[in-house]
């Protein structure tokens, strides 16, 4: 199961669009099979691209200038690791979306998981909800230009703007499908508060909430680099944007390159941090199991 | 659902409420503003009125309108037909797995001074962008759909001799639909977005261009404006989306239901 399947829960308002996965599980099982064993050809299709890549930038159809080869990329990447630009750009723009990530998850959970226990409040809430994440945040770029300038606080905002509504709208959904009959026993059994939160609330959402963090981590990461590429801040984007003036096309390449190595990374730890935190999540179990 | 009218009148008053008391609030609290930034909420509806019908429409909505479409429907396309083919080459696909996951990881953004060396600036570098970028859910979203495929309908194919033509559209594509329409959702906010970008960048014409322009020679009102028509905008592609998936996932939805 890849990111892709995440965006079930995102659509399941009233009734669930995607199937549940009941029915015999032999077809996945056994593509797991062949996933341990596929090593070879994943890096022999790697290599494959390459070399097309490779002998498409030195045919003449295209000139090298506009076209870099892989080797030439590769060197670019090599020549940028050992700059510092290369890495204060990349801290940054981590720092940037770590921060108005960290944000998001502050004000989105709390505040959809509030939303979602009360029916009045899901009601009252729908059509803004409903407008606000299906409108472009990122047409307030220039708004938030105007107010805070080519800054880190621009990068933050806007990140937050679009990376708040995966978040919240997956904790309300999250909330929802708590199950009645647990809320019930902690009530009678007169569990406390405390309590409740850790043993019931924190497991039962928790899945949900883990989703909407993916969607959120790459929105906020397609967002900051926007940000640094159109308004200037400092970070990938900008230095991407230098390099594109500069015409040097290696380096537009490596940069796109760390970026796409970078949105890996993000949806890697995540996927790991699930593992990790959730192992013991029926869903999870069966994924591993499978 | 069969509710009640008294029930569904009074889920309709809570939806209600809330944006209404928003919507006033603004124009009462925005009614006399003398903020650079912020001018008042009646000011841009009238200049968004002013401007954009009807000549706003035709300069600036339907370029963009037209870009995001035909991006989409490349998106679509390709992203459908590509899923199936892999999904229906378990082999292949897992050879390919990391390079697509990388593509897919890599933000459509990254790409654009790439898609600007080759493309320029004009509607093929925007479209070909909008189509990139939104591609990547809808075909992975593909691959998980045809892979998910009940074996006992595959069994049943395979000892009835069903042409391969015939298992796409019977069995395929109607198990895929739901994940298919799931990806696609997700795509065209992808394209919203990808598709403002790539215009604040690019040659004049668009709503995305529009509002970057008029930020830069401080024309806050047709910015604001220009805000309010992309959000109206980007709610109704939304919701035409909706409306398509509701319509074609009718036979779904009644059978989960």
């Amino acid at each position: 199961m890849t990111a892709t399947t995440a965006t079930a829960p995102v659509a399941a308002k009233a009734k669930p669009p995607v199937p549940a996965k009941t029915g015999p599980r032999a077809t996945s099982a056994a593509a797991a099979k062949r996933t341990g064993a596929g090593l070879v050809p994943k890096i022999v299709a790697i290599v494959a691209t390459l070399a097309l890549w490779q002998l498409v930038a030195m045919s003449p159809l295209v000139d090298t200038d506009s076209l870099p080869t892989p080797v030439m990329v590769v060197d670019a990447l090599f020549g940028l690791w050992g700059s510092d630009a290369y890495w204060t750009a990349l801290g940054t723009t981590l720092r940037v979306w770590a921060t108005g990530l960290a944000l998001s998850a502050v004000i989105g959970i709390p505040l959809g998981l509030l939303i979602g226990t009360s029916l009045r409040a899901t009601q009252s809430t729908r059509w803004i909800i409903d407008f606000f994440r299906s409108i472009p945040t990122i047409a307030l770029l220039p708004l938030v230009l105007l107010l805070f300038g080519a800054t880190s606080r621009m990068e933050i905002t806007m990140i937050v703007l679009s990376a708040v509504w995966p978040l919240l709208i997956q904790s309300m959904y999250a909330a929802k499908q708590v199950e009645p009959l647990h809320k019930w026993v902690v009530r009678v059994f007169r569990i406390s508060t405390a309590d409740r939160l850790r043993y019931l609330w924190a497991p039962s959402v928790s899945l949900f909430v883990f989703t909407g963090l993916r969607l959120s981590a790459t929105m906020a990461l397609l967002m900051t680099i926007s940000a640094e590429y159109i308004g200037g801040a400092p970070g990938l984007g900008l230095e991407l944007s230098h390099m594109e003036q500069a015409f040097k096309r290696p380096e537009v390449f490596a940069y796109a390159i760390t970026a796409g190595i970078l949105g890996l990374l993000i949806n890697a730890i995540v996927v790991a941090a699930q593992r990790r935190l959730l192992w013991w999540h029926p869903i999870i179990r069966e994924e591993r199991g499978a | 659902m069969r509710l009640g009218i008294r029930t569904r009148l009074s889920a309709l008053a809570w939806e209600m409420w809330l944006p209404v008391v928003v919507v006033i609030a603004c124009l009462v609290v925005t009614a006399d503003s003398t903020s650079f930034y912020f001018p008042s909420f009646a000011e841009i509806f009238e200049r968004t009125g002013e401007l954009w019908f009807f000549d706003g429409i035709v300069e600036n909505v339907v370029p963009s309108l037209l870009r995001i479409l035909i991006g989409f429907a490349i998106a679509l396309v390709v992203g459908i037909v590509g899923g199936i083919v892999l999904g229906l080459l378990p082999r292949f696909e897992q050879a390919v797995r990391p390079i697509l996951e990388f593509l897919r990881a890599t933000p459509g953004v990254a790409l654009m001074p790439i898609a600007i060396i080759f493309l320029g600036i004009g509607d093929t570098m925007k479209i070909f962008l909008i189509a990139l970028a939104s591609m990547w859910p809808i075909l992975l979203n593909t691959i998980d759909g045809v892979r998910s495929v009940e074996p006992v309908l595959l069994r049943m194919a395979a000892s009835y001799r069903l042409p391969m033509k015939t298992r796409i559209r019977y069995i395929y594509v109607p198990n895929a639909a739901p994940q298919i329409f799931a990806g696609a959702r997700l795509a065209l906010t992808i394209a919203t977005v990808v598709m403002v970008v790539t215009e604040m960048i690019g040659s004049p014409g668009g709503i995305g261009y529009f509002i970057l322009d008029s930020q830069r020679s401080f024309n806050i009102l047709n910015m604001w404006s220009g805000i309010v028509v992309l959000g109206v905008l980007g709610y109704l592609l939304n919701f035409g989306a909706r409306l398509v998936e509701g319509r074609v996932l009718d036979w779904h939805n009644k059978k989960n239901a």
